[in-house]
Parts: C-alpha cells; structure tokens; sequence
C-alpha cells in the first residue's frame, strides 16, 4: 500500500521523463500501458484496507487551515479509482489498433497517461480545494485529446469544453471560498455526515446550488450538457473514456461528495435546493433519452445516452436513501463498463468501415458478429435486462425510490429503461437482421467478416464479457459500496 | 555596520550604475562580468536587510543624523525588506536575460541600475520629499529605458510615459507641499502625529491631498482609467524594460502610496472621504475592463500590457479592502505577479525575437518549434488564470476572503469574474501554438532560441509553480508586513 501522492505523479514524473530523454518516441505508447497497469496494481492494493471499512487520509501540504492539500481513500474514491485505472488499461490497448495511422500518438499518450494521475487525484481527493484542483487540471490534460484532430470542428468543440469547462469550475472555487470564509477553515475535509454549519439556511442553500451548477457541467446535466455531445468530435477511445467514464463521472463524483461528505444528508434533505435539482435530473434522464432516439450519428446518439445515464447516478445520490445511493454508486461502474463497451463497438465500426450513422449500418452485425455481439450485450445492460451487469443499479434505484415512496420516480425510471430499449434495440436488430443497404465495392469483394483489428477487438471482447460476468458475480462493487453505506449511514 | 544596511545598498546600487559605463569604455569584454556580479551582490545585500528587517524590527536610519522633521528618514521595515529583495531577484534574473540577448550598450544597464537604486530608495523612504525625489529618479530612467530603442514608436511611447506621469509627478508635489503646509512635517511619522488635529482643522485641504495623491500615484501605478500611458510604453519599449517596469516598478508606487495611506491617514480620513470606496471602484474597474481591452488586442506585447492594467487593479482591491487578508491578498499578488508577468514579458520577447511577428493570429504552431519558452508561457499564463497548485491561485483566494472580510460580495464575483476573463485571453495564445497549423505558405523563420535566453524565461516560469506549492514562505514575511501596516 503506497500513498495516494504517488499514484498520482506517478503519470507526472513519467511524462517528465520521457520528455527529457524524448528519444524512441514510438515506445511511448508502451511505457503508458505500463505505467496505467502499475497504477491499476496500486489503487488495488487499497482493497484489504477498504474491505474492513478503514479510510486512509493523509495531508501533503498545509498552507493554513484552509488552504491544503489533503487526501482521503475510502470506498466511493477506490471504486471510482479502480474502475478508471481498469477502463484506463483497456483504452490503451485499444488505442494501440485505433489510433494507428493518426498523427501526434506521442502528445496522445502523454495527455491519456497525464489525465489518469489526475483522475486518480480526483478520486482520492479529501476537501474540496483539492477536488478542485484536480477537477480543474482535468478539464486542461483533457482538452489536447478532445481537439486531437485539429480540425476547425473539433478545435469549436474544445473551445466550447474549455468555457463550459472552466465556466463551472469558477462556480465551484466561488462556492469553496464562501464555504471557507463561513467556517473560518479547517472544516473542509470531507467527513461522513457533512461538515457544513448547520445554521446559515440561506447561505447553505447558495452554496449548495453554487456547488450543484458547477459540478452539473462536467455530469453533463440538462441544460448545462452541450459541450457532452459537441466533444464527440474526439477520437473513439477519448470520448470512450473521458466522456464516458473519467470527466462525466468526475461531476457525478463531485456531486456524491458534496451531498455525503460537505454538507451531509440530513442537511440536504432540509436544503430547498435539493427539490429544485431532483426535479431536474428527472428531466434530463427522460428528456436526454428521448433526444437520443432522434439521433442517427452513433457516437451522438451515445453521447445522448450517457446524459441519461449519468442522471440515474445523480438520482442514485439524490434519492438520499441507502438503495438509492447504492443504485448511483453501482452505476458509476455499470455504467463505466456498459458505456464504454459500446463506444468501443462504434469505434471499430468507425475504424473498419468509416460509418457514423445508424442508418448506414444496416447488416452490418453479419460482417463484424464479434463488435456487433458485444454491441448487444452491452445494450442489454442498458436496458437492465437481468443477467446483465445494469440490472444491479436499476433494481436498487427502483427499490431507492420505493422507499422513498415515489411512485412518480419508480414510472419515470420504467418509462426511461422502455425509452433505452427504444434506442438501442433498434440499433441491433438493424445490424443483424437487416440486409445491407448500398455496400461500397471494397467491402463486396471481401465478401465475409472484416472485424477490427485485435487490439481494438479484444478490449471489446473482454469488456463485453465482463459486463455478463460482473453481472453474475457482483460481489466485488457490493463489497465496497458496502462499508461507503456503512460509513455513510 | 549593519546599522548603514540600507544606505549602502542603495549607495552600492548607484556607484555599480556609474562604473559600469566606465568599464565598458576601459574594457569591453568585462561589462558582463561587471553587470552579473553586481546583481548577484544586490541580491545579498537585500536577503540581509530583508534579514536584518525581520531579526530587528522596524529599523529606522536618518542620514547625516539629521533627525526629526526636517531630516531624511529611511526605514528598513519588512516591506522594504520584502520588495528590495523581491525586486532584486527578478532584477537579476531580467539581467541574465538582457546579457543572454547580447545587448551592447552600457548605458542600458547603468539605466537598470539607476533604477534600481530609485525602487530601493522609493520602498524605503520615510519621508514624502525623499519619497519624491526617488520618484523623479525613477521616472527620468524609465522614460530613457524606454526610449533607448531610438524607434519612431519607443520614442511616442516615452514621450507619452513623460508628459502623463510628469502631470503625475505634479500632483504628487503639490500634495506634499499642502502636507507640509498643514501639518509642518516631511517625516512620515510626525505627519501622523498630527493628522488628527489637521483632520479637524483643514479637512478640505486633506481632501484635496487626498485626490491629488490619488491622481499622482493613480497615474503612476497606470490604475484603470490613469492607464493610458502603458500600452503604448510597454509595448513599444524593448522587452527587458517592459517586464521590469510592468512585473515591479508600478507596484513599488502602488506600495508607496498605501504606505502613506495606511500610516497618515488610515483610519481617520474615512469620516472626511470614502477613500476605501472609491479605489475599490476604480479598482474593479481595471480589473474587468484591463481584461476586456485584453481580449481585443491582436499584439501579443499590448495584451500583456493590458493584462498588467488589470493586474493592478487586484492589487489595489487588496490594499483598499482595508482587511487583514486583502493585504495578504495584494502583498502576495505582488509578488506572484512580477514571476508571473515577467515570465510572461520575457517568453514574448524570445518569441519576437526568433520570429519577428507580434500578431497572436501569427504565432500558429510555434509551441512545437519553441517548446520550452511557450512551456514556460504557459505556466505563467495558468498562473494567472488561477489554476491550483500554481501561485496566481493563492494571491486570489486571500483577495476573495478579504472582500469577504470587508462584506463585500460584488468584488468576489468580480474576481472571480477576472479569472474567466483572463482565461479568455491567455488560452487562446497557447492553444493557437500548440494546436493550430500555421497557414499555408506562410511557414516560419525561426530563429534558434539558444539557452541562454530561455533558461531565465524557465527559472521564472519554475518559481511559478515553486512559489505556489511554497507558499508559506513569503507568507510568513507578509504576515509580518500586514500586521505593521493594521497597526496591531
């Protein structure tokens, strides 16, 4: 067991590194695979430490009761560190086919293996100043992939990442200095039940929505999710990544934060603003669905989806019971792996075949049955059919809610999983049973399979696989969410 | 010995200006030699006051023994301690990097050093007529160094410097002879002593004081709408005199005149004038519509010009929160500041240099061809943005929580604001050079930045991030200034 500070310059001191020797560039791409294995091995060595329900905190630098860099492992932090640092290994295997015959692979691998370090730190982090810190750096390490392409398209999408970006993390720092100056400092470490003073209503309220807008951007959630979709313009396994699993859920992961560990549940069930957001994340979760459905450009149709998606989490969190919270925090990783799976999938179908859009995609399951397979099942857990891993985070979200004795929330969470039916099934039973429309001459004349090449095609495999294995076998989330509710409740 | 400190370093700082011209024209070879070595006593003469100032205490020093009202009074406080010394880091650095250039004129560093001893002599002064005659000093060297470019734009940007602050020079004199008129003394101390009685008696003379100081050292500090000499000086001037004007001199006037604020007339005039208000307004002013002028200027040098417009105004908003932590705030800004814009000043310079273009729509792609100086651009302009770990960061939480002291909710959203602002226009310049291609046809002619050039940009860029995860360190000196200055 390692501290957390070197899981997270670990990636830094790499990249120093590497740049200074800056020889043998095209080996670069091999240390970062290493390098995210060994950080994957570290943050699992928290596991024992987790699984007895200890959290670790350690301060690496205080500049005065407030201001101070201060770290905290505990259950929430593993999950969401294990579950990057995992998807993090399989992006760069997949990078590896995906990114072949593409320029700037060299400035690629050092920002992905830089945004893991800071997604670790977002995950490990224990008071706000030093969540922000990380959830800002995030947005720059980030930024470089999402423009990867350089193309007038992509560089409006960065722009438009960069403003909404930094707009929300300004909201976060002004809420975090108005937090500092009421409890005169050192009251900012997260702790279970919230740290807030209770007596300032009116204040909390203003902080509390501050907190709430700023970390709503990168959680994507309606109407500040704009840039989510724009961002698709990144190559495949960034948007896989970022805008699926580390940059959405590092919002979602603000939000649980400040919820559980700043202000504490019982606060937030007094605080008005609490109503005014679940009100608003049930909208997004219907309304970005039924946005979704519309879409035929496959990326933006996923895109949608995980606006949706991250809602469920968002609702997990707000439903501020211990179904509820164990649906949201469940989803984090179903989620994770469901999402990516399937930007996996339309990134080998991108790569293979250079299709965007859905309807260009009839039959196309009977030429790559490996992508397509995956596609399906990844769907399946979308949806929350059973044996899949999604049925988990939706049957606590449902009994959440039950508890919470709101039918309304039960319908909505019903209406939305008919509504993901609605737009992936589609998408799968075009692809299989469909005969394909307006083949192009190269693909006739290989008249059989032209799956992917195997480094974009095992990652899928295995990620496809997982989604049913983890389905069966789910103690590995119900054991850390485990202690989170214990510690929280 | 010790007890002369602070004379010597200012005597020492005069004779190194008046030898070096005098080596030059004996030996050329050792100019340099001369130059650095200098610097580097400079530097060591200032740790030790800075030194002997937190050991000591206040130390006060009258030359000639002349003491009481009519004499000359120097004080070797923390502040001084602190800006001598911060003044002769970057001093030296910015000395490195004109020797790295390759400049050729003496007299260029004998103006360097002149100024250098007015700066020492203006944070040290602690009576108003000495304090003056610094000042002109001062601006006599800053307009030659200005100038020295002998182009038809560094000679308007000099002459403009002149006329506008020699209007401000003006003022300032007319303020203290309506001082000494009223309470009978230069001496900072003894002006205090009876400015209670002056209040009672001459209220309107102070006000006009007041304003004529305001305006005086308004102009000299160029805070927003006294402005209007910058740009045009900054960025017509040559790009080791913009860094050292804009990253030390106008703040060290800033310093000047809150001393005179917070010693004489701080607290009693605030039943005369709202004193307090009206920087902050005029203060906030800067700090939004610098960053506006900011976002629409297409030379690289004039941006940073106005960037300064609006730096400025967040150290004044420090020093007229009135607060304990808005003085942290602007003491700390200060000093963040002059790494970060002489960083800044000194990478744009690199970047004139080797390719001859200040349009920021021309500097496409160079982050690839001159990694290092736009490496190092980039962390100061994140500086300034207010990312974390990095310096910039630090100074703006104090402000934020002074204006929180002072209750006043506005200035918070308005720095908060600032930053957003600042990041509109700095991002732009860094992701033009990492990420855009250069248009076609229009490929580049960079000249090689040899090391000597960047390492001082490098150093500056590195205290950046140094000063921010150390920010302890000046803090603890600072604490001791703020304390002097509340008076408790």
């Amino acid at each position: 067991m390692v501290s957390p500070l070197l899981i997270i310059i670990l990636p830094f001191i790499t990249v120093i590194i590497a740049l200074l020797i800056n020889k043998k560039r095209n080996l670069i791409s091999m240390l970062v695979l290493l390098i995210s294995i060994i950080i994957t091995i570290l943050v699992f060595t928290y596991f024992p430490v987790i699984k007895e329900g200890r959290v670790i905190t350690s301060t690496l630098l205080e500049i005065n009761n407030i201001l101070k860099i201060h770290f905290r492992v505990d259950g929430a932090g593993f999950l969401f560190a294990a579950v990057s640092s995992c998807l993090w290994i399989f992006t760069i295997i997949y990078s590896f086919g995906y990114m072949k015959e593409y320029r700037n692979k060299y400035r690629y691998y050092i920002f992905l293996i830089l945004s893991l370090g800071i997604t670790m730190g977002v995950a490990f982090a224990g008071n706000l100043l030093t969540f922000y810190t990380f959830y800002e750096l995030l947005t720059l390490a980030t930024y470089p992939l999402v423009i990867h392409f350089q193309t007038e398209e992509a560089m409006q999408a960065g722009k438009k990442y960069l403003i909404y970006s930094l707009s929300g993390a300004a909201v976060i720092l002004l809420a975090i200095m108005l937090t500092s100056f009421l409890t005169e400092g050192s009251y900012l470490n997260f702790t279970s039940g919230g740290v807030f003073p209770s007596g300032f209503l009116k204040t909390a309220n203003i902080v509390f929505a501050l907190l709430l807008t700023g970390f709503s951007v990168k959680a994507a959630v309606m109407p500040l999710h704009r840039w989510l979709p724009r961002a698709m313009v990144a190559p495949t396994p960034v948007s896989a990544l970022f805008h699926a699993v580390a940059v959405v859920n590092s919002g979602v992961f603000g939000i649980f934060r400040i919820v559980y560990y700043v202000f504490g549940y019982q606060m937030v069930k007094t605080l008005a603003v609490t109503r005014v957001f679940l009100v608003i994340i049930l909208i997004t979760i219907i309304l970005a669905s039924v946005i979704a459905f519309f879409q035929d450009n496959l990326k933006r149709r996923l895109a949608y989806s995980t606006i949706s998606q991250l809602g469920y989490i968002s609702l997990g969190i707000f439903l501020l019971d211990p179904r509820g919270l164990a649906g949201g925090l469940y989803h984090i990783f179903n989620h994770a792996l469901l999402k990516i799976t399937l930007f996996f999938c339309a990134g080998a179908i991108y790569k293979v075949t250079h299709k965007r859009n859905i309807s260009e995609m009839a039959g196309i399951g009977k030429r790559m049955p490996f992508t397509m397979g995956a596609f399906a099942l990844a769907s399946l857990g979308m949806v929350g059919i059973p044996p899949s891993v999604g049925f988990n985070s939706k049957w606590a979200l449902l009994s959440g809610s039950f508890n919470r004795g709101s039918i309304l929330i039960m319908g909505l969470l019903l209406l939305s999983a008919v509504l993901n039916a609605g737009y992936f099934f589609p998408i799968v039973i075009n692809a299989f049973f469909k005969e394909e429309t307006n083949p192009n001459d190269k693909q006739q004349e290989k008249n059989g399979w032209f799956e992917a090449p195997l480094t974009i095609l095992i990652p899928i495999v295995i990620l496809a696989l997982s989604t049913i294995i983890f389905g069966v076998w789910y103690d590995l989330p119900v054991v850390v969410v485990e202690q989170v509710l214990k510690n929280i409740f | 010995m010790l007890k002369h400190l602070p004379v010597f370093l200012v005597l020492f700082q005069l004779i190194t200006a008046i030898i070096i011209p005098l080596i030059h024209s004996l030996k050329k070879q050792l100019t340099p030699v001369v130059v650095l070595s200098g610097g580097l006593i400079n530097i060591l003469l200032s740790i030790l006051c800075l030194y002997r100032a937190l050991e000591a205490g206040p130390l006060f020093y009258y030359p000639g023994g002349w003491e009481a009202h009519l004499g000359i009074a120097i004080i070797l406080d923390p502040i001084a301690g602190l800006m001598v010394t911060l003044f002769s880091v970057i001093f030296f650095i910015i000395l490195c990097y004109i020797v790295g250039v390759g400049r050729d004129e003496s007299w260029y560093y004998c103006l360097f050093f002149l100024l250098c001893a007015s700066m020492s002599g203006i944070v040290m002064a602690f009576d108003i007529f000495n304090l003056f005659v610094f000042m002109e000093i001062s601006l006599i060297t800053s307009v030659a160094l200005i100038a020295i470019k002998n182009t038809a734009s560094a000679i308007d940007g000099a002459f403009k410097y002149l006329i506008i602050n020699a209007i401000g020079s003006g003022c300032i004199l007319l303020g203290i002879g309506m001082l000494y008129q009223i309470t009978g003394f230069l001496n900072l101390g003894w002006i205090a002593s009876m400015i209670d009685r002056a209040l009672i008696l001459y209220p309107h003379v102070l006000t006009g004081v007041l304003g004529l100081f305001v305006v005086g050292f308004g102009i000299k500090m160029a805070i927003f709408p006294l402005h209007v000499w910058l740009p045009d000086a900054y960025s017509a001037a040559p790009v080791p005199t913009s860094a050292l004007l804009s990253s030390l001199v106008t703040k060290i006037y800033g310093i000047a005149f809150f001393r005179i604020i917070y010693i004489v007339f701080f607290p009693g005039i605030s039943h005369v004038v709202p004193l307090g208000s009206i920087l902050k307004i005029m203060a906030a002013l800067a700090i939004l519509l610098g960053s506006f002028f900011a976002i629409t200027q297409v030379d690289l040098m004039r941006m940073l010009a106005y960037s300064s417009v609006a730096q400025i105004g967040y150290i004044v908003l420090g020093f007229s929160l009135f607060t304990g932590s808005g003085l942290k705030g602007a003491f700390l800004h200060i000093i963040n500041y002059a790494f970060m814009k002489s960083t800044m000043f000194l990478a744009a310079g690199n970047i004139i240099r080797s390719t001859g273009r200040r349009d920021i729509k021309n500097l496409d792609g160079l982050g690839s061809k001159m990694p290092v100086t736009f490496t190092a651009f980039t962390i100061a302009a994140l500086a300034m943005i207010g990312i974390p770990p990095l310096n910039g960061f630090f100074s703006k939480w104090y402000l934020v929580l002074g204006s929180l002291e002072a209750n006043e909710p506005v200035l918070v959203v308005i720095i908060i604001l600032s930053s957003l602002l600042n990041a509109a226009y700095y991002l732009p310049v860094i992701v033009r050079a990492y990420f855009y291609k250069p248009a076609a046809g229009e490929e580049f002619k960079v000249k090689v930045v040899e090391p000597k050039m960047y390492i001082p940009v490098v150093i500056l860029g590195l205290s950046c991030i140094l000063l921010g995860l150390g920010v302890n360190w000046p803090l603890k000196v600072i604490n001791r200034s703020v304390t002097l200055l509340m008076g408790g």
